[in-house]
Formats: structure tokens, C-alpha cells, sequence
């Protein structure tokens, strides 16, 4: 067994896709790696990483690399973390490499229904659960993939383990489902943005994800225009200015601003608290993680 | 003729590529309403379309049978219409239809794996949208035929799904398996020790029913080999052939260009031909260029100071679009404003196809 890091929680940040999930998640493991004592890292899924590119940086691979303080940042394709966890089990390093070198094996980690995806959890979950390489994080915040594909990874741990109910895999899968569903380890985040396709599919994964797994999603709205004047001071703006183009500017952030309140109303009245982070004009992008850093309350 | 319309009066197929959150599907819908304009008989494809688009196409409420609705409400030259891609549905509906004997469609129908997890196949959500395309396409009832690709983390990942599922079909996998749930232990003589071993440890890891499930899964599996096979070139011919033009839509987040670039070259390693870039919500049109007051009022600066930030903001996309169109090389880049409206209803989808019927791109 490795060590079981009993308080280590993990963050899931999931939205539908070009909302900003990706730098709103790395807003929270940064505010997070700096509240606590012990690091955080932020995990991206899948061959190529996006903070890579963000942060033109190279070498966001499946070890762990320091970004900033106590903030790493690793990239974990489902090749990778099998290779982990058959290394932990196998304990043989031959012949962990004749499993990964066979052809039949390399086409069935592609193609075997569910596999990549519980392997995915299963390495999430394995400090937790103890097992597998160790990974001595107090948080772990994972940039999931949008809505339907983050339904679909976590929901394949129980589907695995309907399957199999007997056996290692029904085992581990259903172990795997119980750290999904248990409050205390998981929290799951999804990103919107102040408009009607984002509000809809948030609204429909918040529920879905409070149903099946029992653990109440934080709803974040991001990229909400925050001018520095209030609404009545654009109207008053707009009482004395009729023509040209500062009074329709002032119009659109009028109109906008209605439009993107009512958005925000209807899924307070439908979630409770809904985390409003404006929209940042700062294109560096530590400034732009910092800032949004602000707006996030993790715990 | 704008470049757009040319694509549409020009090729029989469109598909429409791009990272989630771009607006791809709207942007589908919005070609075929531009082809229905000029006179074509359009159907747009779409996988997951929100209500109040899927409302104005008129496949809102539709029970799950895929159907073609002719698009209500509409005034073109031409005709338009959409269907739903359900990929369960279509899927269900392929192993029926190339089932060598009813037995055998209900052996893999019933499969546990199969059952559980059909519609999260790698690959079987594109496989399903081209099997679709490929029907539509060969049928020859439409002028043009435009598909909206399923959602993916990386575009790229809708081209290489057909490669995944016929990876599937790997004969080397099948054989493995097959041999192996006959029971008895027969694999044994036909495998050589190295997979042997290796088959022994996905055993000892997953346990005998995963491996017993997966063998049954394969083997059920293994009479579509052929038809897939061939489905799967007729496919590639059909997406490699003059008749077949992709469009890559991209937003204008810099890692979203630099995907597209990527995408780009990834198509034309391939062998397809990509007709267009689209950038959607390019530049706002309600940022007005010109902002001099005569006299100051109250807020002024506040508000001037604001316009200015906006204003840098969207000047740093400016770059990345310039360095886009570098890129792009032969490929022409067309954009889209971000409106101060979402874009719903036929209305929206009309005036967005005004307007790319308007854009003649200088060489």
C-alpha cells in the first residue's frame, strides 16, 4: 500500500466548452496552493496540455512540474496512469514493459469501453485511496473535460461496476465511485458564462451531477462585464448623451448588463450561490489567474 | 460570388470542424440556411443542438427516431432541412441492419460492455455522424449536405475517431480475445508466450470476468469486421473526394487559433481539402470606432477609461487573427462579429447568412 493522504481533496472544474473552465481552474489550485500548507496540483486530461501553450511553457508532463510556489502542474493521458498503476501492482519493471509494448495491449487501452476513463479516476483517487504511485497533495484540482465528456468519465466507475461485480475491476471501480460521491473528498465546480446556451447546460449538468453522485456542484458565472459604473449612472450617462458613439457604448453596456443579470438571477434562484467573476482584460495570463484568483472561493 | 457560396454551390458535402464553445453548430445551421438561399435543396446534420436552435430548425421534440424535418417557416429559394444525429440510435440500427443473422445482432445488442457503454465507445459518436453522412451524401436527395461534428475537447480528435473504432476491429485484438473466451484456455496455442503473459496480467488486474466480458464483447463483434471496414473507406473516399470541403471554425481565444492551426495541417496531411476558416466573434460590433465628445459629463472618464481597456483588448485578438492569416497560407479566413444578441432563431440565422453571403474575400 502507499500512503493514504486522508485529507486530501480533489477538485473537479467541468462547463461547457469555451467558458473559461481551463483558467478558472487554475485560478482555484492557485488560490488554493496558497492557502494550504502542503501543494496543490493542477491536472489537465490527455495527450497535449493547454497551459502549455497559455503559459508558453514546456514540460507540463505526467511527472509533476513546480509553476509557481506550491502550485504544480502535470498532464495525465490514461496510457500513463495504467502504466502507474500496473508498476504499483506488478512491482516488475519488465514486465510492465512487455504489457505496454505489446500491440493488442496498446489498441485495447483505446479501444476497451470505459477503461481509459476509470483508469483516469482510478489515478485521481489513488491518494486517497492509497494505492498506486504517491501523490502527496493536500489538493488536486482536475481540468475535466466539458460537460457530456466529464458526464461520461465520471459516471464509467459505477457503469464498470454494475458490470463487473465480482473481480479487481468491479472492485476498484466501485472504490472509485465512493470517493466520487463522498463530500468530504470531491467537490465538483462548473463554469458558466451570462448567457442562454451556458445557463441551459449548466443548469442540466448541476442537477445531474447533484443526482448521481449526491455532492452539490459550485457554480461559477465567468466573464460577466464589469464597466466601472453602475447601472443608474449609465442611465443618468444616457439621459444627457443621445448621440455618437460614447452614448451607444453606454447603451450596450446598459442593455448588456440587464441581459447578463438576468442570466445571473435565474440560476441563483435555481442553484442558491452562484460565484460571479468578471471579465478580465488582462492578457498576461499569471495577471489573469491572479485576478480571477479574487473572484473564487474554493472552500 | 462570396467564398462561402461558392463552397456551397461548388461541393456536395461540408463538415464543419472546431473545438467546443465556438459555435459550430450554430454556424452549420447557418450555411445551410446560406445554401437554401441561393437556391439549394440544404440538410444540416447537427449532433446536440440547444432547444431554442433546435426549436427554430423544428427538430425540437423529436422522440428519439431520427427523422428529417423540412425547417418551418421558411422563405427560401431553395429548401432547407435538419435532422438529429442519435449516435445509440444509429449505432443500434447499423449492427441490425449488417448483422450476418438476427442472433448475432442480439449477442452483441445484449452485451453487457456493449450495453453499458455503446454510446461512450471511443469514436462511436463520429462514427455515427459519418455513417449518417456517408447515407445522406450517397442518397443524392439533397444539393448539399452539412455536417455538425460531435463536440470534442480537440478538434483533431473528431479525425482521428475512425482510426480509434477501426482500431476496434484491429484483427490482432479480435483473434486475441475471440480465442480466448471459446473457454478452456485454446489461447494458449495460439498465442506465443510474450502475449501470453501479458494476458495473464490483464487477468490478474481486472479480474476473469472483465477479461471473460471484453472477450465475448470482441468476439460478438468480430462479424462486422468487414462491412465496418468498408464503410470506413467508403467514408475516406467520400471525405477525401473534390465533392467534400471542411470548414474549421475557431473562436478568437489565441489557444483556440493556435488549435486551429494545428487542425489545419492535420487536415492537409490527410488529404482533405479545407475550404474556409471561420472565426467566430471576432471583433464586437458594438464597439463603436469613435468615441469624441464635445463637452465632458459626469463619469466621463470612468466611462472612456473602460472603452479604452475593451478597445486594447480586442486589438490583442487583432494580432492573433494577423498571425492566423499568416498561417493559413492558402486557406482564406473569414470572420464573424460578436453581436450584442445571441443567435437563436431563423431571423438571426438568416442575418448571419446576409452576411456571409456578403463577404468577398480579396485574394
Amino acid at each position: 500500500m502507499s500512503k493514504v493522504h486522508e485529507d486530501q481533496r480533489i477538485t473537479f472544474v467541468t462547463g461547457k466548452g469555451g467558458v473559461g473552465k481551463s483558467t478558472l481552474a487554475a485560478a482555484i489550485a492557485l488560490k488554493l496552493s496558497m492557502e494550504s500548507e502542503s501543494p496543490a496540483l493542477l491536472v489537465e486530461l490527455g495527450d497535449s496540455s493547454y497551459f502549455e501553450v497559455l503559459f508558453e511553457a514546456g514540460g507540463i508532463g505526467y511527472r509533476p512540474r513546480s509553476m509557481r510556489g506550491n502550485l504544480d502542474f502535470a498532464l495525465w493521458s490514461p496510457e500513463n496512469c495504467l502504466q502507474d498503476y500496473v508498476l504499483h501492482f506488478l512491482k516488475i519493471e519488465k514486465v510492465v514493459d512487455l504489457f505496454f509494448k505489446n500491440p493488442v495491449m496498446k489498441a485495447l487501452i483505446n479501444v476497451a469501453p470505459g477503461l481509459a476513463e476509470v483508469t483516469l479516476l482510478g489515478k485521481a483517487t489513488s491518494g486517497i485511496r492509497g494505492v498506486g504511485s504517491d501523490l502527496p497533495y493536500r489538493h488536486i484540482v482536475i481540468d475535466s473535460p466539458s460537460t457530456g465528456h466529464a458526464l461520461a468519465l465520471l459516471r464509467a466507475p459505477k457503469a464498470l461496476s454494475e458490470v463487473f461485480r465480482i473481480g479487481p475491476m468491479g472492485r476498484e471501480s466501485r472504490r472509485i465511485h465512493e470517493v466520487l460521491i463522498d463530500s468530504s473528498k470531491c467537490s465538483y465546480v462548473i463554469v458558466a458564462l451570462p448567457q442562454e446556451l451556458p445557463r441551459v447546460e449548466t443548469l442540466e449538468l448541476f442537477h445531474q451531477i447533484r443526482e448521481e453522485f449526491g455532492v452539490v456542484p459550485k457554480v461559477y458565472c465567468n466573464k460577466i462585464l464589469s464597466p466601472p459604473l453602475s447601472e443608474s449612472e449609465l442611465e443618468g450617462i444616457l439621459q444627457t448623451q443621445t448621440k455618437g458613439g460614447i452614448s451607444h457604448f453606454a447603451k450596450y453596456l446598459l442593455d448588456q448588463l440587464k441581459r447578463e443579470r438576468e442570466h445571473i438571477d435565474i440560476m441563483k434562484a435555481e442553484v442558491g450561490w452562484v460565484g460571479e467573476v468578471p471579465l478580465v482584460l488582462d492578457s498576461e495570463p499569471w495577471k489573469l489567474i491572479e485576478t480571477l484568483g479574487e473572484y473564487v472561493e474554493p472552500h | 460570388m462570396s467564398l462561402i457560396d461558392q463552397l456551397l454551390t461548388s461541393k456536395k458535402v461540408v463538415v464543419c470542424v472546431g473545438t467546443g464553445g465556438v459555435g459550430k453548430t450554430t454556424l452549420s445551421a447557418t450555411l445551410g440556411v446560406r445554401a437554401a438561399q441561393m437556391g439549394l435543396k440544404a440538410l444540416v446534420l447537427t449532433i446536440d443542438p440547444a432547444k431554442r436552435l433546435a426549436t427554430s430548425l423544428g427538430i425540437v421534440g423529436w422522440s428519439g427516431e431520427e427523422e428529417v424535418v423540412r425547417v418551418p417557416d421558411q422563405e427560401f429559394k431553395g429548401e432547407l432541412f435538419a435532422a438529429i444525429v442519435n449516435s445509440k440510435k444509429v449505432f443500434d440500427r447499423f449492427i441490425r441492419r449488417t448483422a450476418v443473422s438476427e442472433e448475432m445482432a442480439e449477442k452483441l445488442l445484449n452485451n453487457a460492455l456493449y450495453k453499458q457503454l455503446s454510446t461512450k465507445l471511443s469514436g462511436s459518436q463520429e462514427f455515427t455522424a459519418l455513417e449518417r453522412l456517408y447515407t445522406f451524401a450517397k442518397s443524392q436527395d439533397y444539393d448539399v449536405v452539412i455536417l455538425d461534428t460531435p463536440p470534442a475537447q480537440h478538434a483533431v480528435d473528431f479525425l482521428s475517431a475512425p482510426h480509434k473504432l477501426y482500431q476496434l476491429f484491429d484483427e490482432s485484438v479480435i483473434k486475441w480475445f475471440a480465442s480466448s473466451s471459446t473457454g478452456g484456455g485454446p489461447f494458449t496455442k495460439i498465442l506465443n508466450q510474450a502475449t501470453q503473459k501479458v494476458f495473464l496480467t490483464l487477468e490478474r488486474l481486472t479480474g476473469s470476468a472483465f477479461v471473460g466480458e471484453l472477450g465475448h464483447f470482441f468476439s460478438a463483434l468480430k462479424s462486422w469486421q468487414k462491412i465496418l471496414q468498408e464503410r470506413t473507406s467508403g467514408v475516406h473516399k467520400l471525405l477525401t473526394s473534390s465533392e467534400c470541403s471542411f470548414v474549421l471554425v475557431t473562436s478568437f481565444d489565441e489557444a483556440k487559433i493556435r488549435e486551429g492551426v494545428g487542425l489545419h495541417r492535420e487536415l492537409k496531411r490527410r488529404g482533405y481539402f479545407l475550404g474556409a476558416m471561420i472565426v467566430n466573434r471576432a471583433f464586437p460590433v458594438w464597439l463603436p470606432s469613435e468615441v469624441a465628445v464635445s463637452e465632458k459629463f459626469e463619469h466621463y472618464e470612468a466611462l472612456l477609461d473602460y472603452y479604452e481597456k475593451l478597445k486594447r483588448y480586442y486589438s490583442k485578438r487583432e494580432e492573433a487573427y494577423r498571425w492566423l492569416e499568416a498561417q493559413a497560407q492558402s486557406v482564406k479566413v473569414i470572420r464573424i462579429p460578436d453581436f450584442d444578441q445571441e443567435v437563436f432563431t431563423l431571423g438571426a440565422l438568416v442575418t448571419l447568412a446576409d452576411l456571409l453571403g456578403d463577404l468577398h474575400v480579396s485574394n
